[in-house]
């Protein structure tokens, strides 16, 4: 039976029509699930044809822009955005992939609002949140077990980064790593961005300017990029790379780690 | 050096900005980052369908006080460079 459901983080708000609730959804969801009162709704419409057939996991076709509206054909299903009216025409086949579709959509519309998804695991503290980024085997997940019991682990894998008035915030998304959904749909004021990697020592050097951006290419989530969205991408970057502190981290799991961070950042 | 006599364009397709004196290009179909130095930075700037590489290498030794044959090698490397990985076109 299909339904209706909505799912909002980082202040976006899907109402998405045509779900199998048995099937599509999971645990990925959980505490993302729900209607909020954002005023940025997207509504997703998904309709099914049984004869359309799933691809390759990098398949992907040109992205085609017309102004304010996107076609994209992607492994899982065939997109068409109106980033205007936010309505989104989804074509698939028997089952929709929820994670990759909302994955798809959010870095979207975060790339067109002065923002971006990057893979990066983030802890709320009383000083604002750390986000911590860098490539597979980086340590995030690492880094997110090693929190305290007064921190909140936002995400260990995807944080969601946007301006909002003239503030950087980073937010929880429901794209999680090895530590599975933690539930706590939330985000505030970025304190510290943080590049890593798993070392013998402490260790940090903060970046310059063109460091800071370079690094946020490689790691940012990007799909259906043209030349337009290229540049606001980066007007975004070198704004966030004037507003926020941005540090290579060398650490180990040691348990000064929190401690060597607020001396650098706090 | 066969390519220092002649012109190129940039890609309008591959969004750069200079920060820090420093030129960071991305081309949309690829995503690739292409970070240059200052002296690069330069070139590119002066890739702009009118010029030649040899007219350019005149600038940049003006300009940085290199020498000449050495600037003119490594620019014909550098124009190959951005042809190979489509950030200049070859003007006709």
């Amino acid at each position: 039976m299909l339904s209706t459901i909505g799912i909002n983080f980082a202040g976006i708000q899907y109402k998405i029509e045509g779900i199998d609730l048995k099937e599509e959804t999971g645990q990925f969801l959980d505490g993302f699930m729900g209607f909020s009162d954002s005023d940025v709704v997207y509504t997703v419409k998904i309709n099914r044809n049984a004869s359309w057939q799933i691809k390759d996991s990098e398949f992907q076709t040109l992205p085609e822009w017309n102004k304010d509206t996107l076609k994209i054909g992607l492994s899982f299903c065939d997109v068409e955005i109106d980033f205007v009216r936010r309505n989104v025409f989804v074509l698939t086949g028997k089952y929709i992939g929820l994670f990759g579709l909302l994955r798809f959509l959010s870095a979207m519309h975060l790339v067109r609002n002065n923002g971006f998804l990057l893979h990066a695991s983030s802890l709320t503290t009383v000083k604002g949140v750390y986000v911590f980024s860098g490539v597979s085997e980086s340590g995030k997940t690492t880094i997110a077990r090693m929190a305290e019991e007064n921190m909140r682990v936002l995400t260990d894998e995807t944080t969601a980064i946007f301006k909002n008035q003239s503030v950087f915030e980073a937010h929880a998304t429901p794209f999680a790593g090895e530590l599975g959904n933690l539930g706590f749909n939330s985000g505030s004021k970025l304190k510290a961005l943080f590049f890593i990697r798993k070392d013998n020592s402490f260790w940090h050097r903060r970046l310059e300017k063109q460091e800071v951006v370079k690094e946020l290419f490689r790691n940012a989530i990007f799909t259906a990029l043209d030349q337009k969205i290229i540049e606001t991408v980066f007007n975004t970057f070198i704004s966030f790379a004037e507003n926020v502190s941005c540090y290579e981290l060398g650490f180990n799991r040691s348990k000064d780690l929190w401690r060597y961070i607020d001396g650098i950042a706090g | 050096m066969e390519l220092l006599d002649k012109k190129f364009l940039r890609n309008k397709n591959v969004a750069w900005r200079i920060i820090d004196g420093e030129a960071l290009l991305v081309h949309p179909s690829t995503n690739i980052i292409s970070p240059l130095d200052e002296i690069c930075t330069r070139i590119w700037e002066l890739i702009d369908g009118k010029l030649t590489g040899r007219d350019i290498a005149g600038i940049v030794e003006k300009e940085f006080t290199e020498n000449l044959s050495v600037i003119e090698t490594d620019l014909n490397a550098f124009l190959d460079e951005l042809l190979q990985n489509n950030l200049i076109i070859l003007c006709d």
